[in-house]
Formats: structure tokens, C-alpha cells, sequence
């Protein structure tokens, strides 16, 4: 009977913890984000989608984070936020394109 | 696993945008080359009649370089459409630099300056070439220490900033400030955009449908600027490695320059970053044929295009109707 119930509250902690993380998707058009600014939560996941006909290449580098990615027209990153802090995601090929990510515990 | 797989399907339905243009809303197409309002401005440099003069002022002073011969306007000149008519820029003790003088024309609207965009603020961009050894060759302590001695100039700051030192800071904010007011003069396009179908020929409204598909032109040289401020590596036969410099580690930068504006074009020849190219033609001519150096880099847009003579012709016919009047520009009077 313990082991069923330690067994159903981890369940319920997964459960709860799966439900508490969310998927944010931003798009990149006419060379902009579609929103300048994204407030996350560790374990939230970001996908960033490129609907413009260029390539997009974007990087960000703080201590706790190292993104490097290269976007061919139509493709889609997924990123994962495991630490708490805050970064600028941006695109080396196209300056105006920053997005200001606040990563909360 | 149902569950998982009803809550994350719709990301999968996400499409990427249409990547040809099927046919042409001609009306929709203008709409984005219509000239803005005002410049913009940061919060901290709001334009003003005194700020724009002393901007001005130091913009045209030789006492900004260490040799006391060079100003900013020696390189931005007012009367080569704030550019030098050089393929490469001349620096301190007249050597030549590795690039061509970009124009100051709609510099308010840059997100970011420099051929290589090491600049993010036009308050920056402007204390960078002072400072450089190879072009102005003053050092910052150096400039305030002369701008300071010069009793002209103290009631032009205090009158531009009250309350604020003269330093490098209000050098470089008022510089900006002027800067901001460099705006390209209206043109035959710009009249056209506006409404007057009479503006533009038939041949130089073909080369506009051209340069906004055949062509490719608008991908990079987009907006009433003519530019999108991106960093693309053309395929120049060249080892500057350009943005590269600036964020090394990112391949998709290497080689890459910034595109320029096409406003005043027909007046600031030679082209492209280094000046390698004399004529608008030539330049036509070199995107025609996709470039000359293949390169993991090299921009996906620039491939061969199979424009014809006439083609490429209206095309430059279309380019032809970028150029203004000349802007006036009053010279100042420099303190003493």
C-alpha cells in the first residue's frame, strides 16, 4: 500500500510539474520578433519559428546560457530554460532583432 | 500519451510563411516605401536648435583629429552626399582604410552603425572615428581637454546641455543630435510613393516591379531606406571578414557587411564596401551573375538572377530615381 502510494505521489509531482511548464512559441517576420520581451520559468520551453525568406542566426551568451543557432527560412528551434536569469536573444545577421527573455525560478 | 500528443499537434500545424510572391498587390508594395514622420531620437538627446548647432559645429571642427586636419565632415561630406566619392576612406597621415565612407543620409533610422555594425547607438558610432588611431587619432582625454580650452564653445554646450560637463559624453550626444537631422531630400520615387503617377517613366516603374522580384533587390535593400540594417556576406572576392570581427564564432557573419542604404545612390559611386565596384551598371551586373566567391557564408540570395540587357537596364533606370536635390547645409562658423 506504501509503495502504491509513494508510487501515485510521484505520479502526481510529475504531473504537476509537466502541467506547471509551458511551451512559448515566438515568430520571426519582417526581420522582428513578435514580441520584444517574454517572461519564462525554469523548465518552460521556447519555440522560435522563422516565417521570413532569409536566413536568421541567433545567438545569446550569459553565464548560465550559450545559444547558437542557425534558422534556414520556414525551420523552428526549440529551446529549454533551465536556470533562472535573464538573456537577450538576438540575430547576428539582422540587429534590430532582439528579444528580451526573463527566465523566473 | 493521447493526452500528449492532442496538446502538442497544433505546433505541428505551424506552416512557414509563402515563400514566393504569386502575383504583385502593387498598392501593398508602395505602402512600405512611404517616407516615416521625424527622425527618431533617444530619450536622453531630444533634438533642439541648440543641440543640432553645436552637433554641427564639432561635425565640421578639424580640432576634433589628432593632426587638427580632419573633421568628421571631411569624410561625410555635406556635398558628395555626406560620403567622400572615394572607394576606400583617407585617415590620419593620408592613409588609406580598408573601407569605403558609408553616408550619414537617415542615420536616425540605423539600428546599428559601422560597415560591420560594432556600433548599436549613433551616440557611440560618433566617438569611434576620433578616437581610432588609423582615422581621427585624438584620444577622448585629449578632445575634452581641447574642446574645453576653447571659450567659443562653452556657452554652445551650456545652451545644449545645460547642467551637463564638456566631455566626451555631450560631444558625442551632440554629434548624434545633428547627425539625426541629416535627412535624404524627398525624390522622384518618394513623389511617386506619394500618389504622383507622372513621377516615375514606365521603364523606371518596370525596374521597381523588378527590384521587388525578379531581381530580389527588396530582400535586403527594403523600407523607404532602402536597407534592412542586416549583415550579409555577398560573395566579394575579399579576406575582410567584416561582421565576423565583431561576433566571432557565428559563420553566417563572416564576410558579411551591412546593407547600405540606396537613397542618393547615383551620387555616391564607387560602390559596395570596399569601393570596388565604379558604376551603379557594374554593380547590376555583379548581382546578376550570383556573386564571385562561393562560400558556406555567402547570402542564399545571392544567385545567379538571368536578367536581361533591358532588364537590367530599367533597373537602373528605377535606381535613377532615388536621388534628390541636394541637401543645404550652412557650413558654421567655428569658435575660437
Amino acid at each position: 500500500m506504501k509503495r502504491i502510494l509513494c508510487l501515485s505521489s510521484a505520479l502526481a509531482l510529475a504531473a504537476s510539474a509537466w502541467a506547471a511548464s509551458t511551451l512559448h512559441n515566438i515568430d520571426q517576420k519582417d526581420k522582428m520578433f513578435s514580441q520584444p520581451e517574454l517572461t519564462v520559468r525554469v523548465g518552460d520551453q521556447l519555440e522560435v519559428h522563422n516565417l521570413d525568406t532569409v536566413t536568421h542566426s541567433l545567438f545569446a551568451k550569459t553565464a548560465e546560457y550559450n545559444i547558437r543557432e542557425t534558422q534556414a527560412p520556414g525551420a523552428q528551434s526549440t529551446f529549454t530554460f533551465d536556470k533562472p536569469g535573464s538573456l537577450d536573444l538576438r540575430c547576428a545577421i539582422h540587429p534590430q532583432m532582439i528579444l528580451k527573455i526573463t527566465v523566473q525560478p | 500519451m493521447r493526452v500528449l500528443l492532442c496538446l502538442f499537434s497544433p505546433l505541428l500545424l505551424v506552416q512557414p510563411a509563402a515563400l514566393a510572391t504569386q502575383t504583385v498587390d502593387l498598392a501593398l508594395l508602395k505602402a512600405g516605401y512611404k517616407r516615416p514622420g521625424p527622425p527618431p531620437h533617444p530619450a536622453d538627446n531630444a533634438p533642439s536648435a541648440a543641440r543640432e548647432l553645436l552637433g554641427r559645429t564639432l561635425f565640421f571642427d578639424p580640432r576634433l583629429s589628432g593632426s587638427q586636419v580632419i573633421s568628421c565632415a571631411t569624410c561625410h561630406n555635406p556635398a558628395l552626399s555626406f560620403g567622400d566619392g572615394l572607394p576606400r576612406a583617407i585617415g590620419h597621415g593620408m592613409k588609406e582604410l580598408g573601407r569605403r565612407t558609408p553616408t550619414v543620409l537617415d542615420v536616425a533610422w540605423s539600428s546599428s552603425f559601422f560597415w560591420d555594425g560594432r556600433a548599436s547607438t549613433l551616440e557611440e558610432q560618433a566617438l569611434g572615428p576620433i578616437q581610432a588611431p588609423g582615422e581621427m587619432n585624438l584620444p577622448l582625454a585629449e578632445l575634452q581637454a581641447r574642446i574645453g580650452k576653447i571659450d567659443g564653445y562653452a556657452p554652445l554646450f551650456a545652451a545644449a546641455y545645460p547642467g551637463e560637463p564638456i566631455g566626451a559624453a555631450t560631444i558625442a550626444k551632440a554629434i548624434a543630435n545633428y547627425e539625426r537631422t541629416v535627412v535624404s531630400p524627398p525624390n522622384r520615387f518618394d513623389a511617386w510613393i506619394a500618389g504622383d503617377e507622372a513621377a516615375l517613366t514606365e521603364a523606371e516603374k518596370r525596374g521597381f516591379l523588378l527590384f521587388n522580384g525578379k531581381a530580389d533587390c527588396d530582400t535586403c535593400h527594403n523600407t523607404w531606406r532602402f536597407t534592412d540594417d542586416g549583415f550579409y556576406d555577398l560573395g566579394r572576392k575579399d579576406l575582410d571578414v567584416g561582421r565576423a570581427a565583431v561576433l566571432p564564432g557565428i559563420p553566417e557573419v563572416e564576410h558579411a557587411f551591412k546593407t547600405p542604404s540606396l537613397r542618393d545612390i547615383d551620387r555616391r559611386y564607387p560602390y559596395m564596401h570596399d569601393g570596388s565596384e565604379a558604376t551603379l551598371a557594374s554593380v547590376i551586373s555583379y548581382y546578376n551573375r550570383g556573386g564571385d566567391v562561393p562560400r558556406p557564408s555567402k547570402a542564399a540570395q545571392i544567385r545567379p538572377l538571368g536578367l536581361t540587357a533591358t532588364e537590367q537596364a530599367e533597373l537602373l533606370a528605377f535606381l535613377g530615381t532615388l536621388t534628390g536635390p541636394p541637401v543645404p547645409t550652412v557650413v558654421p562658423t567655428l569658435p575660437r
